[in-house]
Parts: C-alpha cells; structure tokens; sequence
C-alpha cells in the first residue's frame, strides 16, 4: 500500500502595531511613533507527503514575505552624527520602520521503518532568511531636542538572526523485542547568523559629528566590519537508550540519554552591540585585543546526561 | 488536499523551481554600504579673507582685537597638521590652496584636529567672538581671556569652526631663504636646494629633529641654502613624534610651514611630518683641504698659540695676527675665563647686520715641516646658528677678501642656546699637501639679532717632523 498527497497553502494577512511598537519610549513620554502602520504578511506553501508499508516522507517548500515591520531598540550610543562634538553619545531609542523581511526554504524528511526492530530517519531543512528592503531609522532620547533622523538604513541581503538557517538530520533507532532499546542522532547546523545592528548600516556609520563624512573613511575596512558574521557550522549527536524488565506484574526500567555527546562548544545566537555607532569608534573597538562592546553571543550546552530509573505500576 | 497524481508531482516541481530561481542564494557579503547623505553646508554671514582678518590688529597698541556683531565669516585652508606632534591646539590657515597672501594662526582646544580638519581642507571660521592679537611674532585668532587671547574652547568649536566638503590640494609657495618676510608667516612654504648644516650631521654626533637632550620645547637646525648659502632655523616640537628620527643628510626641498621661534627673533621653518622633506640631490658643502698624509700624532709643535699672554687687542697684533671687520665693526677680542685666556667672537649686542670678522694667523713656514698638522679648539655659547668657519691659505695677499682661501674641515661645535658652552671641541686637520708660508683664518659671519652665536678660540697649535 502507498499512497501520496500534494497540499498546497496560501496565506495574506496583516498584524495591527501593538503597544510595544507604537510608541518610541513609552515609559517616558507619549511619543508615537511616525508613519505607524501595520504589517502585512504573505505567505505561500506547498508540500507533499509520501506514505508506504515502511517509508514515510515528506517535502515541502515555503515562501514568506512580511512588509512594513516596525522594530524599537533601545542602547546607549557612542559615535553619533550631525550632533556636534559636544553630543556624540546618548541613550537613544531606535525606530526602524518598513522593514521587509523574506524567508524561503525546503523542508524534507523521510523515516524507514527497515526491520521491525531498526528504524532510520533523516531529515533536512534549507532556509534563507533575509531583509528585503533598506528600511528608514531615526533615533529618539531624552538628550535630543527633536529626533534624529538618520534616513536609510541599508541592511538589504543581511540574514535574519535567529538559529541555524540549514540543518540536517540522520538518525538510527534499535528496538529490540527482549526491552531494550537505543538510538542515536547526528545533526549538522549550519547558517547561524549574528543580528546586526541596524544604526551602523545608516550615514550615521560614516559621518563625523558635522555630518560630513568621518575622514580616512576606507570602504574596504567598511566592508570588513559590516560584514554580518556567520557563527561556525557544527555537529551534535546525541543518543539515548533504555531498557525495562517486569517484575511481579510492575515495570522497572532506566532511561539514560546523552546530549552533544562530544562537547561541541557551538554558538546559537548573537547580537551586534550598537554602542559603537560610527566608523571611527567601531574599527577602534575591533582593533583592541578583546573588544570592549564587541558583540554578545548565546552559547549552546556542552555535553549533558540525563539518567532515570523508575517503576510503573 | 487531492489524491497524488502524476500531474500533481510534476506541477510541484514547476512551482518550486520558480521559487528557488527567483531568489538565487545571498551571500554574507551581498550588502550594500551605507552612503553618507550629505548635502554642502550654507553659510550664513558676509565672507572675508584672512588679510582682512590681520588688518583689525593695530601693531603700534597691540591692542587685541575682539570682532562683535561684524557677522562676517573668514574663508581659509588648513595647512598645518598635528598628527605629527609638532603642532598643538593650533590649526595654520592661509587664504588660498595655491599662490596664498595671507596666513594666520587659529588657536583650538583640541589635540586631535587632523581628524577633523586636515591638511587642505577648507573651513569657514565664524569670527563673532574670537579675538585677535600678535603672539611669538605671529598674528593669532583665538578667545579674549583677560589680557590673552587663548584657544577656542572644546564647546565652542562647532559654533565657530564650519567645514567644507572641500579638501584643496596644497600647492606649496616656492620660496628662497634670503626672500622670508612678514607677509609669508603662517603659509605653507617650499625651500628647495637646501641642507642641514655638515655639523649637524657628524658621525659622531648625528643630530636629530629635537630628541637631544639639550632641546627644550623645540629642538631648531640650522638649513643652509645651496643656491645661496643663507640659513634658517626648521624647529621641531620636542613633541612631536619625530623628534628622534636622524635629520636627512643629503640636500633638496622641504615643504613647511613658515613662523617665527618662539621670543620672535627669526624666522624658521615647521614641517608637518618628516615626509615633507625630499632629500635626494647630493650635498653641497664647500670644498675642504683634503691632504693625504696618515700620521696624526707624535712630532713636535713648531707653532703655538694659547693666548695665555694675550690681555688686549693690541697685544693681539702685535703677535702678529690679523684682526679685522670688512666693515670696521666688531672684531674678535681677547676673553678671558677662570684663568683661561681665550679669543671671543660675538655679534650680540650688536647692530651689525652683515657682521663679517676675520682672524687671520701669523705666517707660518711648513718648507722644513713634513706631515704638519693644524689643531685648534672652539666653544659654542648662546647659539642660534653655525656661523663660523675656518680657512687656510699659502698666498696672503694681506686683505682677506682678495686672498684665495681654501676652506677646512674643522668641528664647529653647536652650543646651548641659552647660556655658556659646556667646553672647548677640538679639531685637527691635516694640512701636510701645504708648503710655504702658510696662514690660516678663523671667519666669523654673523647678523644681529639672529645670527649672533658666541665663539671662543684657543690652544691653535701646528705640529709635525
């Protein structure tokens, strides 16, 4: 017996502002924010399931556009433009608005039920995430008479932080008939991205405090230290087995599994502080042996065990 | 959802390669850099330029001047830099990129300005609060505190300083020495055919820009025109990031900053970096006496001279030597120090510019002399110039000016400027090639106030077999 099916889905929706990104600092005034809109999100997708005695598969494709997104930060800012040498750092609120975001990839999975004692899977996932627009951005605090705008923010072809965009999957289970059972999983994660900081990516980054630009200005070096970093691909396997027994009609059993059995030191996740606002103040940052307000990363466990004994009655 | 069919599958294939090629793969570095986004700047105000600036400043009162409700805005171009050191708080502006008139001096709280305001660019200077004046001999901008006009503070800069887009390329006012006036203070200058004085430069004692020890707050060097033998002072900051670097040997042009040292007494020239200098011609010393004998020591002294018994001008003569100003002034004179007689030679205190003295020996017969060798040693004090030299001859004529010298290397030492020489340097020629009845001169060719280092002579002494 097999059979296939084909589904399709299609999606248009919009998000309406919530508190959070409506008003540039809530807390203290009752700024709302300019050009405030809703986002709209479209979607579309397709997929195909596989199913037999003993395959069962899966394919999909994906593709998601969201337009107009709204995004406030708030940093404290050293290196900013067009403010005089006397006003070059603040605690500002950035407001980037219109922001266009992409996602598209393919999912595929499939498990083989090989014996019935062996089962195999595999799975995969490829992604690309990105910004699709350079969105505008300007800056409100309590140490500016008015906001600062400083117009485009060119953050176009960056990757959307957020986890590994690619991933794949091989796994192996044993179940055998006497109780006991093991099985292990191999995963490759790659295209992790760091979240970049929007104000670096405006005239802010190469501009001095009398909004011409910041002499020696290298577009080279610019381009090394825009660059968006992608964290390393790495593998984690895991495994986890048990075995149980009945004993005067209970069950006792132990359960161990074993989480990034080979201590992988890995990153999941980071972000770009925007303290260093402008050139000049960044490339001296990066400079320093360990830099100062250098970007702040999310690391994922090393390896961990986890062991249980019980009795089911 | 439908039931799969052959159709279907070959459909979803149609769908998703649409998809796929539609959005081709992005790559970390597909972004675009971010663009400046300015615009040219407006200035609001009445333009100027930098002579009309100068000319508020009555030179006979000394009166600073203070510019209020003038609404004016003085145009100029910076050409000093301070990335180097030798400049601090202070930005050098003149009125053109090329050909300029008119520089003056712009006093700013800020020990960075290179960042900002760099070599050529062109600024607007708002002069509604700033005061003038003429500070170590050239005309300064800057704010009234009391009765000194000191730099513009940190938080006053924007407010006065505006910069252009524009970063003019500097072309360098050629200049002679013997040409350096008033009206070319403040302007970036090129000398060229010049070189640092030979004593500078001696392989035991190479002179830096301004990292002796004798040098304080600025180190000044004596560059001597090769086209026409006049000199100047470069002064390097002690400072300055260069300061230890050897000064160049060889001769050529340096692109500087003309001003004046710091009491106001002369020009001198300051660079911007070592890289204005481009030394690549050959030197163009004088040619000195070049006997070839290798016998430096041993023999016995046939000719001696310590003074020691040498009270007046008088007694000077009647030794037999030749004592004369070509223009009747100053001559050398006995001295005397502790005990120690000596001849002194000074153009302080004079008013003598040219001060031309010559001190020219008694005849001295080398026909039964062989490997003769001349010594003798000077003292420098209060120095502000290498202006001494030492020559020989086999046919006095008995006027000085019509004797045919030939120069000889001796060590004219660079004394403290500022008090009395630490001792007497000793130089010993050869001048066993001479025959005859040879006299030799000690040529002093100062000009007050400047040019009016002291020289003490003694222990002269000829020796050989």
């Amino acid at each position: 017996m097999q059979s296939g099916l084909v589904g399709f889905n299609a999606a248009w929706f919009t998000k309406p502002p919530n508190l959070r990104n409506s008003f540039s600092n809530s807390r203290q005034n009752n700024e709302v924010l300019i050009g405030l809109t809703s986002e709209q999100i479209q979607n579309v997708d397709f997929s195909y399931r596989y199913r037999s005695t003993n395959i069962k598969a899966r394919l999909s494709a994906y593709y998601t556009q969201i337009k107009d997104a709204t995004e406030i930060s708030f940093y404290y800012a050293d290196g900013l433009s067009g403010l005089g040498r006397n006003s070059t750092t603040a605690f500002v609120q950035e407001v980037l608005s219109g922001i266009d975001k992409q996602h598209l990839g393919l999912e595929m999975g499939i498990e083989a039920q090989l014996t019935s004692a062996i089962k195999l899977k595999a799975a995969a996932a490829m992604g690309q995430f990105t910004y699709n627009n350079n969105p505008e951005l300007y800056l409100t605090s309590d140490d500016f008479n008015d906001i600062v705008d400083y117009g485009t923010s060119y953050l176009k072809n960056y990757r959307i932080a957020g986890g590994p965009q690619r991933a794949a999957q091989i796994g192996f289970e044993y179940r055998d008939a006497d109780y006991w059972w093991f099985g292990t999983t191999v995963n490759f994660l790659s295209e992790a991205f760091l979240d970049i900081s929007p104000l670096t990516r405006t005239s802010n980054f190469l501009n001095d405090t009398d909004g011409l630009p910041i002499l020696n200005y290298d577009e080279n070096t610019a381009a090394k230290l825009l660059k968006q970093e992608q964290f390393e691909d790495y593998i984690l396997v895991n495994a986890i087995g048990g075995k149980s027994w009945l004993v005067k009609g209970k069950f006792i059993g132990f359960f161990v599994s074993l989480n990034n059995i080979f201590d992988k030191l890995y990153k999941t996740g980071g972000f770009e502080q925007s303290r260093n606002a402008n050139y000049r103040t960044l490339k001296q940052d990066r400079e320093r042996e360990s830099p100062i307000f250098g970007p702040k990363y999310w690391y994922g466990t090393g390896a961990s065990y986890f062991a249980m004994i019980y009795v089911r009655f | 959802m439908f039931d799969f069919k052959t159709l279907g599958m070959r459909n979803f294939n149609v769908v998703m390669t649409i998809i796929l090629v539609a959005t081709s793969c992005v790559k970390t570095d597909d972004f675009q850099l971010p663009e400046s986004e300015t615009e040219e700047i407006n200035i609001e105000g009445d333009l100027t330029g930098i002579s009309a600036v100068k000319s508020n400043f009555d030179p006979e009162s000394e009166v600073i001047y203070v510019f209020s409700e003038t609404n004016t805005v003085m145009e100029a171009y910076v050409v000093s830099s301070d990335e180097g050191g030798n400049f601090y708080k202070e930005l050098v502006l003149q009125d053109k990129p090329e050909n300029p008139t008119a520089g003056i001096l712009l006093l700013v709280d800020d020990n960075s300005l290179f960042e900002t305001y760099n070599f050529g660019r062109k600024i607007y200077v708002k002069l509604d609060g700033l005061a003038l004046w003429s500070n170590n001999g050239v005309h300064q901008l800057g704010v009234q505190n009391r009765g000194d006009v000191v730099a513009i503070p940190p938080s006053r800069i924007d407010d006065h300083i505006t910069r252009t887009m524009e970063t003019a390329e500097i072309i360098p006012l050629k200049i002679e020495i013997s040409e350096f006036t008033e009206i070319h203070e403040n302007l970036f200058i090129q000398v060229d055919n010049v070189q640092f004085n030979r004593n500078l430069l001696r392989e035991q004692h190479h002179y830096t820009f301004a990292g002796e020890v004798t040098d304080e707050y600025d180190g000044e060097r004596q560059l001597e025109s090769c086209s026409t033998g006049a000199s100047a002072m470069l002064s390097t900051s002690t400072f300055s990031g260069f300061k230890s670097l050897y000064l160049p040997e060889n001769s050529g042009s340096v692109k500087g900053i003309l001003t004046r040292n710091f009491y106001d007494n002369y020009f001198v020239i300051a660079v911007n970096s070592p890289d204005d200098f481009s030394f690549d011609g050959d030197r163009c010393d004088p040619e000195f006496l070049k006997c070839e004998s290798n016998n430096m020591t041993g023999g016995s002294a046939f000719f001696e001279e310590n003074f020691s018994n040498i009270a007046s001008l008088s007694a000077l003569e009647n030794n037999g030597w030749t004592n004369i100003n070509v223009n009747g002034g100053k001559t050398f004179e006995p001295g005397t120090f502790d005990g120690n007689r000596y001849v002194r030679v000074s153009a302080f205190n004079t008013d003598e510019a040219p001060l031309e003295a010559w001190l020219v020996s008694p005849p001295v017969d080398l026909d039964s002399v062989s490997e003769a060798r001349l010594s003798f040693e000077i003292m420098s004090s209060y120095d502000n110039a290498t202006i001494l030299s030492v020559l020989i001859t086999e046919e006095f004529t008995g006027d000085v000016l019509t004797t045919n010298w030939t120069q000889i290397e001796a060590v004219i030492p660079i004394g403290p400027t500022n008090q009395y020489g630490r001792g007497f340097v000793k130089s010993e020629i050869d001048i066993s090639c001479l025959k005859g009845d040879i006299h030799f001169a000690f040529r002093y060719l100062g000009a007050a106030p400047d040019k009016s280092t002291t020289y003490d002579i003694d222990n002269i002494r000829i020796s050989g077999n």
